[in-house]
């Protein structure tokens, strides 16, 4: 499995060392671990698939701090739930790290703290954040990087295939693909545009997974 | 809060000690012993106010395996703050206890539990009321310089990164009462996991209670009242997180 992960984000590694910049990998890596933990959390629902997933979300949010925001709001609508207690336990304990994460944010951002130099470690935003951005390539190398830097959002077929509820597992292809291909494209400032996709990946790990013959024949 | 308190302890920590092989401070709730093993340790400690904890640290010195067992006795929540904090405080007080006596010869508790069972019984037995001591101290540090810098106090001096500590500390402990249902299903429940630093700092309480009676009745046995609340089928309770 590990081979299998590696050459997930291979293209974005070679497309990092061609383009001279971080963000394809950022951007795999991003796809890889929303999509996977989410997929674990849909076949497990235990306490480290939770974790997995609403780490993931939250590790994210560094970077898309207002996505979180909008998502801890308009879920619940989005998806049509909390329709039960049990519903809303599980949309809590699964957004508590993010929007811990988010609350943080928003307080060093609002205090001007900077964490890096509590730590005396000499990180400058501007020169990171200009490593971030896509790197200016010719069109055919530029289009082929895309196509694989997208590989690894394959493991949302996965995810899909498993919900028994397919509308959300649908919706949530659409707004993930085309939020994270925005992003993407865009400036990875713009970073509330991953909002689709955390929406997408809750929406579609809310769907109860797809009972199995062994499962039906058991009960 | 009781419920998630005991599904974090029983489901998710004492299976953590027991894969990790640390020591285990037993529960009271049911225990099953060889006994030969309870011979082999002279028994319980008649002393000691919560003697299946310090059971479980002597039977892991004497070379016994502690393990847990894939099932469930329920047991009654007490009703009422008082029976509570009586509760909570004789455990507080048996776990000092407990860390008192075993750390007599701290070498041969580390020669017998090696180092990570050391550091186990340090941080689940010694931690558990001392970290319950020293939070509502660090609420009131914080509180205080937050009177007297105002809001400069979030920023100056680290201040920021003693909040971040302080506000990590009470999320990661209320973040753990919400996953303690997972197991079980009892999702239901999970939002009131929220409610945990509240929980917390009457913990604190009833280990400052714990702190005075072990130094003034130390052998005093704060017994908690049963069959007060209404009882509830074992089935009705499998069906609360459904």
């Amino acid at each position: 499995m590990i081979w299998l992960r590696l050459l997930l984000v291979m293209p974005a590694i070679l497309a990092m060392a061609i383009g001279g910049s971080l963000y394809p990998l950022w951007f795999a890596l991003a796809l890889y671990v929303l999509t996977s933990t989410g997929a674990e959390f849909l076949k497990r629902r235990d306490a480290r698939s939770v974790i997995g997933l609403s780490g993931a979300l939250g590790a994210v949010q560094v970077f898309t701090p207002l996505g979180g925001f909008l998502v801890a709001g308009v879920l619940p609508a989005l998806a049509g739930f909390p329709r039960n207690r049990t519903t809303l336990g599980l949309y809590a304990v699964l957004l508590f790290v993010p929007v811990l994460i988010a609350a943080l944010l928003l307080f060093v951002s609002s205090a001007q703290i900077s964490p890096a130099a509590m730590v005396n470690v000499n990180w400058q935003p501007s020169v990171h954040l200009d490593a971030l951005k896509i790197p200016v390539l010719e069109f055919p190398v530029r289009m082929a990087l895309d196509v694989a830097v997208a590989i690894p959002f394959l493991p949302l077929l996965f995810l899909a295939d498993r919900a028994q509820r397919k509308w959300p597992a649908t919706l949530g292809g659409v707004l993930l693909g085309a939020s994270l291909i925005a992003t993407y494209l865009g400036s990875v400032l713009d970073s509330w545009t991953l909002f689709g996709g955390y929406a997408a990946i809750i929406a579609v790990s809310f769907a109860p997974p797809r009972q199995t013959h062994e499962m039906a024949r058991d009960a | 809060m009781f419920a998630l308190d005991y599904a974090l302890w029983f489901d998710f920590l004492l299976p953590g000690l027991d894969r990790l092989g640390i020591p285990m401070p037993l529960g009271g709730t049911s225990n099953h012993f060889r006994t030969q093993a309870l011979r082999a340790i002279h028994g319980w400690d008649p002393y000691n106010v919560t003697e299946d904890a310090d059971i479980g640290i002597r039977l892991s010195q004497m070379g016994f395996r502690v393990r847990t067992l894939d099932s469930t006795t329920y047991e009654e929540a007490v009703t009422q703050l008082g029976v509570w904090l009586g509760q909570r405080s004789r455990w507080m007080k048996g776990y000092i206890q407990t860390w008192l006596v075993h750390m007599r010869k701290p070498r041969a508790l580390l020669h017998n539990a090696g180092a990570h069972g050391f550091a186990g019984f340090q941080l689940f037995v010694g931690g558990t009321p001392l970290a319950a001591l020293l939070n509502p101290l660090l609420w009131l540090l914080f509180c205080v310089s937050l009177v007297i810098y105002g809001p400069a106090a979030l920023t100056a001096g680290g201040g920021g990164v003693a909040l971040c500590g302080l506000i990590l500390g009470n999320a990661l402990f209320t973040y753990l009462m919400m996953l303690g249902v997972l197991r079980r299903g009892w999702l239901s429940l999970a939002p009131f996991g929220l409610c945990a630093p509240l929980y917390w700092l009457l913990i604190s309480v009833a280990a400052y209670r714990g702190v005075f009676e072990l130094l003034y009745k130390p052998w005093h046995w704060q017994k908690t009242d049963h069959g007060l609340s209404r009882i509830t089928p074992p089935n009705q309770i499998m069906q609360a997180g459904s």
